[in-house]
Order: C-alpha cells, then structure tokens, then sequence
C-alpha cells in the first residue's frame, strides 16, 4: 500500500505537468462554448425539457464530445512512454509490481480523469446557468409540452443527462472508451491515439456490416409481423448494452494488464 | 540459487537462447555465472548482444529459451524485491523536467537501502549542484547525476551499458575512481562498453561476446597469466596475434615463460575476435 502511494506520487511527477495543463484547455473550451453560446434576450427557439425547464442545445452534444475527446486523450498519454525507449526503461525499472502500475494507470486515466472532467463541467456550467438564469429572470416563453406560457429557468448540466431514463444504461461508456485507448497506449508504440482510433473505426465498421450482412440474409424472403421495438426489447436492449459495455471494459483492462506484463524494450 | 553471503553466483544464465527475429539468433544457448565482489566488463562487436545480455537481465526483454536466475529471481516477472536491488544506467536514459530534490522524493523512497548522504558525496565529486533542475544540465551532467542516483540506490548489481559515453576527460576519471570505491564483497557490476580504454585498471573480469555466445570469460589476472602482451621487433609463430606499431608489433601470445605484463584490452579483443580457436583451449 506505501509503495503504490509512493508510486502515485512518482507518477503525478510525469504525469501531472501535462495532465494539469490538459486541464486548462479542457476549461478554456468549455468557458469558451458556453460564452459564444449565451442565449440573449428575444430568443426563443429552445427544446423544453419534461420538467419544464428551458434546455440549451449544445451543452449535451458538447459535454459527450469534450468528454470522449479528454478522455481519450488522458488514457492514451498515460502508457505512451513505453513507446520511447528510453522513458520505457525508466518505467519498467521502477521497483513496483505490474499489479500496482496497472492499478496506478487506472486511477490517473479512470478515476481522476472522469472525475476531473465531470467536476469542471459542473463548475462552469453551475457558474454560467446561474449567470444566464439572472439574465433571463421574470422572462417567460411558450412551453410547447403544454402550451402554456412558463417561465424560463435554464436546466443544469446534471438536469440534462438524467432526464431520459435510458442515459443510466450508458454510464460504463466512459469507461469503455478509456479501457480501449489505455490499451492502445500499452500495445502500440507510436501515434497511439490516431492507431487506436483507426483500429476502432475498422473494428466497428467490420461489425456493422457483418451485422447487416447477417441481418440481411436472416430476413431473407421473412414477412415483418411488427413493426419497430416495444417497450420491453427497448429495455432488455439497453441492459444487454449496459452489460457488454460493463464486460468488454473488464475484458479490455485484463488485456491492458497483460500486454503491460509482456513489454518489451 | 543466492544466499546472502559473498560466495556464490549472484547471476546464473542456463542456454540462454534470444534474438530479435527467429532467423537471426543473437544467443544460442549461451550459459554463464557472475558472482558478486567483481566488476564485469562486458565487450563485443556492434551488434553482437552487450545491450540485449544487460536488458535479458534485468527483465527488459524476456529469454527464448534458457533460464535466467538474478539473485534467485526470475528477472522476468519484474518483482520490486528484485527491481530494487538492480541499479540499470541505460546507454539513453531520461530523466524529467524537475528539481534534482523533486525526483529523488520520488524516485529514492522506492530503494530501502537509499543513501543520500552518499549521494551529495557522489554528487560533489561530479561537481552538481544539488539545487539544479535536471532539465537545465547537459547530456554529461545527466549521465553523472544517474550514475550518482544509481549508485546510492545501493543495489547488489549494477548494470551499466556505456557509462562513459558522453562524459568528458576529468569525470572519465571521476567515474573510474567512483566505480573502483563502489564495489563492495555483495555487489556485482557489469559495464558494457566500446571504449575499453575508459575501463582499463578497473574492471577485474573480461566477459568478451562473438557469434551468439561468449568468446571469453576469464579474470585479469587468469588473461595475463595465461597471456603475455608485448612490443615485438619481428612476428614468429609462437604469436597468436600481432598489430603493427610504430617500432614493431603489439604481439599476444601464451605466456610460456610467466611473464608478468599489463592486459592490452583493445589488443585482446581484436586477437580474440580474429584467432578465436587459437585462445580456446586456454580459457576453456
């Protein structure tokens, strides 16, 4: 336990420096996003969520895309130096087990990453909601769900990624995503981000239309007795998700773990 | 096996068998045994397996075949029991952009037997200001710092591939003088290196590396008893091996007569690189 201390502690000194700096550019763009996206007075185009609050539409697509970018970005630096020779070395030689600088690679790129990045949207979000909500008080607009006059109160990021039901089965994608670029980070030894993506992108597309292939010849010459999904295969699709997401993260780690086991310099 | 006294094999290699690609073995099955109180030197052609020897042994690449033993460990599980006890000077190395003081609270608390006191001495004899930040040193103020670090680690075995490569005149000297005091009855070290010359007087063991095993392994003091090297005027067949000098030949042959002379590394090396056979049924 004191060595995977001292170890954290060895890796903040690494890592740290540029992980705070990704920070800074993570806030910047957010700050950013948000300023050039200030609704102002007189407009009125905005989705009206179920408990009739107002709803600013970038903020979701922003939150998933800076989150998958970070996150990402985060999980494929923290093994990257065992692609250099010389910093590989250094790593390797370090006296820890396999075991505790796996686990250290998880709580930098899980852990703190994730948390960090869901602690600074708040933040700017709360600062910014509460800042718009003043500029809009007394105001009041058209609630299109019940079509009466309601007053504007703008939703909070937590607002936004609770109201449909089915986002809780997407809470292990974060993960995920980092499983597979922590990965990449231990399996290749250069341009880790950019291979991982193109390996991502080529495994998915290989899905897809192995997928529609089979779909297709399965369907062949079938009469359709439904028409779209009811309401339980929505739900025993969305927790198949949750638990494949939940399971290839697993699979992905154990991976990780052993590939970090095998490096060679 | 290792024992904790100052009489056996601290490393044990068994038909080590390794290379980079399978039709171009570096080691076939290559067997040798290091024990501690001696400083090794590690010589070889570019490219005949100093670098990957050191790495096989201290867990950066793993073996083919063979067994590796390193202080009863196998040095390719990676333990921390076993990682502490290694002090590993790559030939490129990195240090980060921090205070010397910030990298060994980071770095230094990993080695139980840290000596810091014995670091500032290491360090005032490099002439390094403790205060500095590693990014601002040169290339040579680097390598002396990690030398240093190394060092006071106080591990048992002490791996160095090319120390003395960018280091310049007077800490050539400083490194010799340093390595001559760091060896103690329960450390081992080896030095791989070109530059034979920079180990002269302080290495005690020849370990000499050529086609995919080892061509000679024998102490200093077996070489020259069993070899004499000197200035001839004319080469006669009594000579293994002769270079042209200015007033004659540098010549090795056996020392048939117990002659006493100093061990010409360089000349060593390339006479054992050129009439191998001739010098095996003497070390074998």
């Amino acid at each position: 336990m004191n060595r995977f201390g001292l170890l954290l502690k060895r890796q903040w000194l690494e890592f740290g420096k540029i992980y705070l700096m990704s920070l800074v550019v993570l806030t910047a763009i957010i700050v950013g996003m948000y300023f050039f996206n200030t609704p102002k007075i007189g407009h009125d185009n905005f989705r009206w969520t179920n408990t009739n609050f107002t709803q600013l539409g970038f903020k979701l697509p922003l939150f998933l895309v800076a989150g998958l970018l970070f996150i990402s970005i985060v999980a494929s630096t923290y093994f990257g130096v065992l692609g250099q020779k010389s910093k590989a070395i250094m790593e390797l030689m370090t006296p820890a087990s396999v075991v505790e600088k796996f686990l250290c690679g998880i709580f930098f790129t899980v852990i703190v990453s994730i948390l960090s990045y869901l602690l600074i949207f708040y933040v700017v979000d709360k600062i910014f909601i509460q800042y718009i909500n003043s500029l809009w008080e007394n105001q009041k607009l058209l609630n299109y769900h019940t079509q009466k006059l309601t007053p504007v109160i703008f939703s909070n990021i937590f607002d936004d990624i609770t109201e449909e039901p089915e986002y809780k089965f997407l809470f292990v994608s974060p993960f995920l995503i980092s499983s597979i670029f922590f990965l990449g980070s231990v399996y290749f030894n250069r341009f880790h981000y950019i291979k991982t993506a193109v390996s991502i992108t080529a495994f998915l597309t290989f899905i897809i239309t192995l997928t529609i292939k089979i779909g297709i010849s399965l369907m062949k010459d079938k009469t359709p007795i439904n028409n779209g999904i009811v309401v339980g295969e929505k739900n025993f699709i969305f927790t198949a998700f949750f638990w494949l997401t939940t399971i290839l993260t697993l699979i992905i780690w154990t991976i990780t773990y052993i590939r970090l086991k095998e490096k060679e310099v | 096996m290792y024992y904790l006294t100052n009489t056996v094999d601290m490393i044990e290699i068994n038909n080590l068998n390794f290379g980079y690609s399978k039709h171009k073995p570096l080691f076939k099955n290559m067997s040798m045994r290091l024990s501690n109180g001696h400083i090794y030197g590690l010589l070889g052609k570019n490219g005949a397996g100093k670098s990957t020897l050191l790495k096989n042994l201290a867990g950066l690449v793993y073996p083919q075949g063979g067994q590796l033993n390193v202080m009863g460990f196998n040095p390719t599980k990676r333990q921390p029991a076993l990682l502490s006890q290694i002090c590993f000077i790559p030939e490129e190395f990195y240090l980060p952009p921090v205070k010397i003081d910030s990298y060994l609270k980071a770095n230094a608390p990993f080695y139980p037997n840290f000596d810091h006191e014995y670091l500032a001495t290491l360090l005032k004899e490099f002439d390094i200001p403790a205060g500095n930040k590693l990014i601002d040193m040169s290339y040579g103020q680097k390598k002396k710092f990690i030398i240093a670090f190394g060092l006071a680690t106080q591990a048992k075995l002490v791996i160095m591939d090319e120390p003395t490569n960018g280091l310049d005149i007077p800490s050539k000297a400083q490194f010799r003088k340093i390595m001559a005091s760091a060896l103690t009855d329960e450390r081992c070290i080896i030095i791989s290196t070109h530059q034979v010359r920079d180990l002269d007087n302080l290495i005690d063991t020849v370990i000499m590396l050529d086609e995919n095993d080892v061509a000679l392994k024998a102490s200093v003091e077996e070489i020259t008893t069993k070899l004499t090297f000197k200035r001839v005027k004319e080469i006669d067949e009594s000579i293994f091996y002769a270079e042209p000098s200015l007033s004659g030949y540098n010549a090795v042959m056996p020392n048939y007569h117990h002659e006493e002379s100093k061990l010409d590394m360089e000349l060593l090396f390339n006479a054992i690189l050129a009439e191998k056979t001739k010098f095996k049924p003497l070390f074998s």
